[in-house]
């Protein structure tokens, strides 16, 4: 059966391009929403396998989005997926601080995607 | 191509719409920095752009624009944190890597297109580079609470302590919405907490109570007391607390900040939080933009749906006619005419519909206009404002492209040969900053387009006396002519030549062309000038081009459309009304004398007989403005819609046709450009048949 | 000729059909040889490389447009797009005009537009190697040698490879006498 995924990211290509990995990978149903009110507003409503988020994003950013959906108990053992420019920013490391399960750095490619996306979910 | 043709055609969309805001974000950045201050917010969204770019270009293989962004973005990462001032020189490179980015997406885009290279913009950046370890004597933030300091990102924690550099105070302001209309309430809280100083964050926390809400803490600097800020928003069902670093320091604890209670005391009773879904009653559920992007090729296929499916209404209305010459089924023939007619309706309301989707705001072409008004006016040493009303009108995309070469004419025209030096402005009692403005706004189903300056203007007997100089006018005939005939001449290929191209007006494309690429458009170009005072250029635009009404008529046994917007009207005469005045053919109408021509002669057709038939000659007038001549046609086939289609690059320059168009049955019959023929018959008229001035001029 | 004929000739394999394109795929034959597309004009033959020809169809009605070149048939309509027809042996000074019955119309892309290329026949899709094809030789054949990007040698004749570059150069396609009044400015 497929398993849910919320993808939040700003940009218009790299979400379908994500989406697109993930949907031709046959078991994930992608919900894609581009910023994180969108994301809080999607939250509550589906029980998401995996949550994958863009860091730098206006308003609320994917650090305070991991921090609030680790804050939820449906969400706390969720597996969170960043999606960062840059591992070396101090950006990176406080997703990770702030309970992010994996970061993959851009660009990276549908099998690097996947894989990231394995090792996030435990290998599922 | 080993690249995915969809993402690639996705990529360039949005790379393209990327580096569109990020140009915006600068020309505000550009103007509020020379005002004095900046607004941080817009310098993080130039920061962003550039972010999501490089991302993007990363992942579609766009490698060169990838490691631009990325230079770029470091530089603009230490803009942002402060590490780095915001100076015009680093405007200049800004700006200088839109256009290295733009071309760099063109040449990504086409087969064979040159490449870009981007070593010049390189080094530029790096000239730029910080004063390291300049640790920005931020302001002191050890009485936050780390917890809630982690969760932000380097750049919002930065624009923290830059609130308590400059003797801010923080706030947190407490919100709660209901899940569904977050995105309506947030924006409306925004705007009214923007009022009173700089949002830096959101952090959101779930309400325990309820599922379907939420509730936010929002970090905002502020310069003003708790209380004027908690009235100004009060009416949102939201509470604002003061975050004062020192008394915070006390209740540091292990639960971010979100969590934990007001760490000040309370300056009003705090208000129940108010329902927003009840408190709006229009609120949509659904995101604020709405859109879709539609391939214009597709919106084509369409449109050419549509014009064949008007061609069966009109058969089905000619087997209708034919139905009733039968006689007899009255009942049955009244339904159909009722059928009829609805179609009619929802056709055109289809039509319109589809025309409205193609329409883009004229403030795609304004905001590049901007950028070359701030690049030549630094170059030419002139301090130049350019002020943009009406960005927003809309006009059909394809119009709207292919008006930027144009008015990117004559912005350089103002700036190279209308707006004077400094010195000369302050000699005649000018603000010694000149002035463009550039406006849109719609009038019934035209746009006008104004470039106006307030520079030296231009002075008609010196026009008139270059055009006698270059032969363009005789200098008798130029004594006849009035003033503004005499300013219209500007628009006569071989005015501007190449003594008065410079750097900035480019070589050898004069007004004549902007009157053509205009024209080509179905559009009229004026202007109207002070000596002294300025110009003003006016372009009238049609709003739409891709469907019209035309005339149908055929000549020679050819068949053509005539626009019938500039129709005035069709007659008949015989030839005996035809009279010969100095070698040309007219004819008069209601006291007024109107030169005629024939299609067939100047497209130089094999006609069988000059009339048809002598007794009835059909002539349809057309003008523009002023001008009015008759074509002498052998048949009127009728008027409809037709959907123009382009002739492309081999064929679009053939005088006298503007396009051409389908008539059903597989027919294609070509479009005349009637503002060309009306010249050729003019200019014709000005002289002898085969002698006419510009000829000569040339000779 | 009839149609399929044609097609039997170019060995199903080589050309990719008008369905082929419909579908998005076109079948891929040896990588290291070009693929040209072999026809006739007047007494010689000439070729173009396949992948600047979108599709090979029967003469079309054309609608002539005044004021242009002699080579200029007019405009014809391809699934709704207007492109510009040309007559080859006109445009090649041959001296007989194009057409008859194995007539056909090549439509050729070129810089993203297309255009019709009248053809006295097609006689079918070769594979020539690299070294097969020579540069034109400088002085050749007058006014044509401008026509020419390189010359074949291929089953026992010489095919002639058309630039399409200068064959379809937009400042040929307007007549003398407009080109002469509008280059008043």
């Amino acid at each position: 059966m497929a398993q849910p995924v919320l993808l939040v990211e700003d940009s218009r290509a790299v979400r379908s391009f994500v989406s697109s990995i993930l949907e031709s990978a046959g078991t994930y149903d992608v919900h894609e929403v581009d910023n994180g009110f969108e994301a809080l507003r999607a939250l509550p409503r589906t029980d998401y396998a995996l949550i994958v988020t863009d860091v730098n994003m206006p308003d609320v950013n994917g650090i305070e989005l991991t921090r609030f959906v680790r804050g939820q108990e449906k969400f706390a053992d969720t597996p969170v997926l960043v999606i960062s420019t840059d591992a070396a920013h101090p950006d990176t490391q406080r997703a990770m601080d702030a309970g992010a399960t994996a970061f993959l750095a851009k660009p990276f490619t549908a099998q690097e995607f996947l894989d990231a996306v394995v090792k996030a979910t435990g290998g599922a | 191509m080993s690249e995915p043709p969809k993402p690639s055609a996705e990529f360039l969309s949005e790379a393209q719409e990327v580096i569109e805001a990020f140009s915006r974000n600068l020309l505000q950045l550009d103007a509020q920095q020379r005002a004095g201050d900046y607004d941080p917010d817009l310098l993080n969204a130039a920061f962003r752009a550039i972010h999501s770019l490089k991302g993007l270009a990363g992942l579609f293989g766009a490698g060169q624009i990838s490691s631009l962004a990325h230079s770029l973005e470091s530089t603009l990462d230490s803009l942002r944190l402060g590490r780095l001032p915001l100076s015009q020189q680093a405007l200049d490179v800004l700006f200088e890597a839109v256009e290295v980015f733009q071309n760099m997406l063109a040449a990504f885009g086409a087969e064979d297109a040159e490449p870009v290279s981007p070593e010049a913009l390189l080094a530029r950046i790096t000239a730029l580079s910080p004063d390291d370890g300049a640790a920005n004597g931020a302001g002191d933030l050890d009485g936050l609470d780390p917890a809630s300091l982690g969760v932000l990102t380097e750049y919002e924690e930065h624009r923290l302590r830059e609130n308590v550099r400059m003797g801010r105070k923080l706030y947190r302001v407490h919100a709660a919405f209901d899940l569904l209309a977050i995105d309506v309430g947030i924006e409306s809280l925004k705007s009214k907490m923007k009022e009173f100083g700089e949002v830096i964050t959101y952090l959101p926390s779930a309400d325990s109570g309820a599922e379907d809400r939420i509730e936010l803490d929002i970090l905002l600097g502020s310069e003003f007391a708790v209380g004027e800020i908690a009235a100004g928003v009060a009416e949102d069902g939201v509470s604002v607390y003061p975050l004062d670093p020192k008394p915070a320091r006390e209740s540091t604890g292990p639960q971010p900040a979100a969590s934990r209670p007001p760490v000040a005391p309370v300056p009003a009773p705090e208000p129940d939080p108010v329902d927003l879904v009840e408190a709006g009653p229009e609120i949509s559920l659904r995101s604020i933009s709405q859109t879709v992007r539609v391939d214009l090729e597709r919106l084509d296929i369409l449109m050419n749906l549509v014009g064949e499916l008007a061609l069966v209404q009109a058969n089905l209305s000619g087997t209708l006619e034919a139905v009733r010459g039968l006689g007899g089924a009255a009942d049955v023939s009244r339904e159909l005419q009722t059928h009829l007619r609805t179609m009619e309706r929802k056709l055109s309301l289809l039509q319109q519909g589809i025309l409205d989707v193609r329409m883009v705001p004229l403030g795609q072409v304004f905001d590049k206009l901007a950028r070359v008004v701030r690049k030549l006016g630094r170059e030419a040493g002139k301090e130049i404002r350019l002020n943009i009303t009406g960005a927003e009108t809309e006009l059909d995309k394809l119009i709207v492209e292919e008006l930027s070469d144009p008015l990117m004419h004559m912005i350089r025209n103002c700036i190279d040969h209308g707006i004077e030096t400094q010195g000369e402005r302050a000699d005649s009692g000018k603000n010694a900053t000149g002035r463009i403005d550039l406006r849109a706004f719609q009038k019934g189903n035209r746009v006008i387009i104004e470039v106006e300056d307030d520079g030296r203007g231009m002075d008609w007997r010196a026009i008139r006396d270059k055009a006698v100089s270059r032969g363009i006018v005789g200098d008798l005939e130029s004594r006849e002519m009035s003033k503004q005939e005499v300013i219209d001449l500007i628009f006569v290929p071989g005015f501007s030549t190449r003594d008065t191209a410079t750097e900035v007006s480019g070589r050898g494309v004069g007004m004549d062309v902007v009157k053509t690429n205009i024209a080509r458009l179905s559009g009229l170009i004026d202007v109207d000038t002070v000596p002294g005072r300025g110009s003003k250029f006016s372009i009238t635009l049609p709003v739409t081009l891709a469907i019209i009404q035309a005339l149908v008529i055929e000549t020679a046994r050819q068949t053509f459309c005539v626009p019938l917007n500039s129709v005035l009207e069709s007659i008949m005469v015989s030839q005996a009304d035809i009279e010969t005045v100095e070698g040309h053919e007219v004819v008069s109408l209601r006291g007024k004398t109107l030169p005629i021509l024939h299609l067939s002669e100047i497209f130089g057709l094999r006609a069988s007989t000059r009339y048809l038939d002598p007794a009835r000659i059909y002539i349809v007038i057309v003008g523009l403005a002023q001008h009015r001549v008759g074509i002498v046609v052998d048949e009127l086939l009728g008027q409809q819609d037709v959907v123009i289609k382009p002739l492309g690059r081999a064929l679009r320059g053939v005088p006298g046709i503007a396009g051409a168009t389908e008539l059903g049955g597989g027919r294609t019959v070509l479009l005349l450009d009637v503002s060309v023929l009306v010249e050729e018959a003019l200019s014709r008229g000005d002289g002898g048949p085969h002698d006419s001035v510009p000829e000569v001029a040339h000779a | 000729m009839p149609e399929e004929d044609i097609w039997d000739q170019m060995g199903s394999d080589a050309l990719a059909t008008e369905e082929d394109y419909e579908h998005g795929y076109a079948r891929v034959v040896r990588v290291d040889l070009q693929q040209h597309v072999v026809f006739s004009v007047g007494d010689e033959t000439y070729g173009i490389p396949i992948a600047q020809i979108g599709e090979i169809s029967k003469p079309m009605f054309t609608t002539p447009v005044p004021r242009t070149a002699d080579f200029v048939l007019g405009i014809g309509n391809v699934r709704g797009v207007v492109i510009p027809i040309i007559d080859l042996a006109t445009r090649l000074r041959l001296k007989t005009p194009g057409g008859g019955r194995d007539a056909r119309v090549l439509i050729v892309r070129h810089q993203s537009e297309q255009y019709g290329l009248l053809v006295d026949g097609v006689i079918g899709v070769m594979s020539i190697a690299p070294e097969n094809l020579e540069e034109a030789p400088g002085a050749l054949a007058g006014a044509r040698g401008d026509f020419i990007r390189a010359l074949a040698r291929g089953e026992g004749r010489i095919i002639i490879i058309l630039d399409l570059g200068t064959l379809l150069d937009p400042d040929d396609f307007l007549a003398a006498s407009v080109k002469a009044k509008g280059a008043r400015g």
